[in-house]
């Protein structure tokens, strides 16, 4: 800008202005042409008005007389459309009719057609059931027959099955039912009859043989030995023999303890009942006056200090077997047996023989 | 599938759990063979057929029946039969008679057929090798090398040829040989003969009859004087003589038609003899318990089977104790 001419302020108000006067003439020459446009512009309108006015009218006129005219028309118009669509209708109804009847003709020809179907096909099927019916009979007839056949087969069959049971029964297990009928006891009865017949025979044998022997023999010796008993008895009541010289040979058995000492001779063991531990029998008279206690503690006396011993190992083993055999036959009871068992076992039991 | 159907035969060569009975009306009448030649075969129930052969190594458990004959035909094996046999024909030992070495003389567990239970045959019975834990009914009946632990009841003829026999009731009756009787039981309408034995060889055994409690302290179930291997004491020797005696008596039902007419009999008797009985009850009790225990045997209950059997062991000789074992097994 500095480089440019220089700038004149003035002057360029003075174009400024210059040019604002210029733009309002131009402008005011336009506003007045305007206006005056505008003035035709009215004026030529008002003449188009009125003449559009009066266009109007002549036309209003003749408008009226067309509308007339118009309704007239459509009134005829009407009045043949009316014509016209009755006329039309009554041909509809009158095709209408006719295709109907042609139609019910039609489907009258085919219902007969199809009733002449129906009445073959039904013919057909009763015809059919007919023979249904018939073949029913005749299978059923067939059933019963198979059925009679087939009853009796199994009948035969049964017949047939029973037959060979009981041939089987009667034919093959008859060797087995033959021997089971007569029992082995009634078989071998004769043998075992004879048997006992020939030992009672050799019994009597038996029997006279030892009668023989006895009469031959036996009855001499006994005849000999009544004469001597008689004659010792005779000698037995001569005599007057002191009782404290005699020696009478017994065996004794005494138990002693340091509380307790029993002798026992002449007795004999028999079973024990309920509560015994051992059954003796009394002692024989004879012999009694062994096991009184005088005659206890005179034995008991005899027998030296310190002659008894302690039992070997044998020996308690052949007491303890001798209490089994004791106890097998009931001779003690099986609580005597556990306290003699103890008591071999404890080593107590000492043995003498005097 | 064990039975096979050649031809009109049922053919059986295998083991068979349960029974072989007829499923049809043409199985009545089909033969039927049990062959064991191959291989052991082992039927656990009965047996039904028209008839019947037995090949081989065969047991069967159940009981027998057929309607023809049976055949047994062991081949140098061992037939077994747990429960006896009925046979409306005949049973025939299709083996010869072993007496040397490998026999039942030589040693009893070479028996070749066991038959445990009766025997009951229509016609005829030929037995060979055989032991029976039974009773024999047969029409004619022949025993060789044989022992039969019960009776013999045959309606015609006995033959006991090299046999050993509990007892007999029969028509007629013939010992061959070295015979044994295990009790002093029979009767016969004839009168007994006893005749020497002919080996197929021609060797001629004479004829013995033993009583066995008398020897059974020495093991033998057979009469084995011929072999030569033990001696007897001459009083367990039946005198045909003095041991069998004639009677009269009224008919056996067992061997006779009913009838109310007296009949003379033949009867083996031990009683004119002197000896010692309990020897001969032992032995009887015994083979009593012996016989009881091994029929009895399935019936026990399972867990008192080994008790029973031992208990029944018990007093019997070795030869006793493997009969009863092998016919309890």
């Amino acid at each position: 800008m500095a480089d440019g001419p220089s700038m004149d302020y003035g002057y360029v108000d003075r174009q400024i202005s210059s040019l604002r006067s210029e733009m309002y003439g131009e402008i005011n020459d336009l506003r007045r042409w305007t206006q005056s446009e505008i003035d035709r512009l009215e004026r030529e309108m008002r003449e188009i008005g009125d003449m559009i006015v009066s266009a109007i009218d002549r036309q209003t006129a003749a408008v009226v007389g067309g509308v007339a005219a118009t309704t007239l028309m459509l009134e005829r118009t009407k009045q043949q459309i009316e014509e016209d669509f009755s006329k039309t209708r009554n041909e509809l109804e009158l095709q209408t009719e006719s295709t109907l009847q042609i139609e019910i003709g039609k489907k009258l020809a085919d219902a007969s057609s199809l009733k002449s179907k129906l009445l073959a096909f039904l013919n057909d099927s009763k015809v059919r059931f007919d023979k249904s019916i018939v073949a029913v009979a005749i299978n059923r007839e067939l059933y019963n027959v198979n059925f009679r056949k087939i009853a009796e087969e199994f009948q035969s069959k049964i017949l047939t099955i029973g037959q060979h049971i009981f041939q089987i029964r009667d034919e093959d297990l008859a060797p087995a039912m033959k021997a089971a009928e007569v029992p082995l006891e009634v078989t071998h009865g004769l043998p075992l009859e004879m048997d006992m017949l020939r030992l009672s025979v050799r019994a009597n044998n038996l029997d006279e043989t030892l009668a023989m022997l006895k009469s031959s023999r036996l009855d001499e010796v006994l005849s000999s030995l009544d004469t001597l008993d008689a004659t010792l008895d005779r000698y037995a009541n001569d005599c007057d023999v002191p009782g404290k010289d005699i020696q009478i040979g017994t065996e004794l058995f005494v138990t002693s303890s340091s509380i307790y000492a029993k002798a026992l001779s002449g007795r004999e063991a028999q079973a024990v009942t309920a509560g015994q531990a051992v059954n003796l029998s009394p002692a024989q008279r004879d012999l009694a006056f062994l096991e009184s206690d005088a005659a206890t503690r005179n034995m008991l006396d005899q027998i030296p200090a310190g002659q008894a011993r302690d039992l070997t190992g044998n020996e308690i083993v052949a007491l303890s077997q001798s209490a089994k055999s004791l106890l097998d036959r009931k001779l003690i009871s099986a609580d005597a047996y556990a306290l003699l068992i103890d008591f071999l076992g404890s080593g107590n039991l000492k043995y003498t023989e005097a | 599938m064990a039975l096979n159907k050649e031809g009109s035969n049922i053919v059986i060569r295998d083991s068979v759990a349960g029974s072989v009975f007829p499923t049809s009306e043409a199985d009545t009448v089909f033969p039927v063979m049990v062959d064991g030649s191959a291989k052991p075969v082992v039927i656990e129930g009965g047996l039904y057929g028209r008839s019947l052969e037995i090949r081989g190594d065969v047991e069967i458990r159940g009981p027998i029946v057929t309607r023809g004959d049976a055949r047994l035909n062991p081949e140098k094996k061992q037939i077994l039969l747990k429960s006896g046999i009925t046979v409306n024909g005949s049973i025939n030992s299709l083996n010869t008679l072993e007496l040397g070495a490998g026999s039942l003389f030589d040693d009893i567990r070479n028996a070749r057929t066991i038959i445990k239970g009766d025997i009951s045959v229509n016609q005829n019975l030929l037995l060979r090798n055989t032991i029976v834990f039974g009773s024999v009914h047969a029409q004619n009946c022949a025993l060789e090398g044989s022992i039969v632990l019960g009776t013999c009841v045959v309606e015609e003829k006995l033959r006991v040829a090299m046999s050993s026999i509990g007892g007999y009731a029969a028509r007629d009756v013939t010992f061959e040989g070295d015979c044994l009787m295990l009790h002093a039981i029979g009767e016969s309408t004839s009168q007994p003969l006893f005749v020497p034995f002919e080996q197929a060889g021609g060797e001629i055994i004479p004829s013995d009859v033993r009583y066995y409690p008398a020897i059974r302290d020495i093991n033998t179930l057979l009469n084995r004087t011929s072999a030569g291997t033990v001696r007897y004491p001459d009083y367990s020797r039946l005198f045909p003589e003095s041991d069998w005696v004639r009677a009269d008596a009224h008919a056996n039902p067992a061997i006779d038609h009913a009838s109310d007419a007296t009949v003379t009999r033949w009867i083996l008797s031990l009683g004119g003899r002197i000896g010692d009985i309990r020897q001969i009850e032992r032995a009887i009790l015994s083979m009593s318990a012996m016989l009881k225990c091994g029929f009895e045997y399935e019936h026990y209950h399972p867990a008192k089977r080994p008790g029973q059997l031992e208990a029944a062991m018990v007093g019997l000789t070795a030869e006793e104790q493997w009969v009863l074992q092998k016919v309890c097994a």
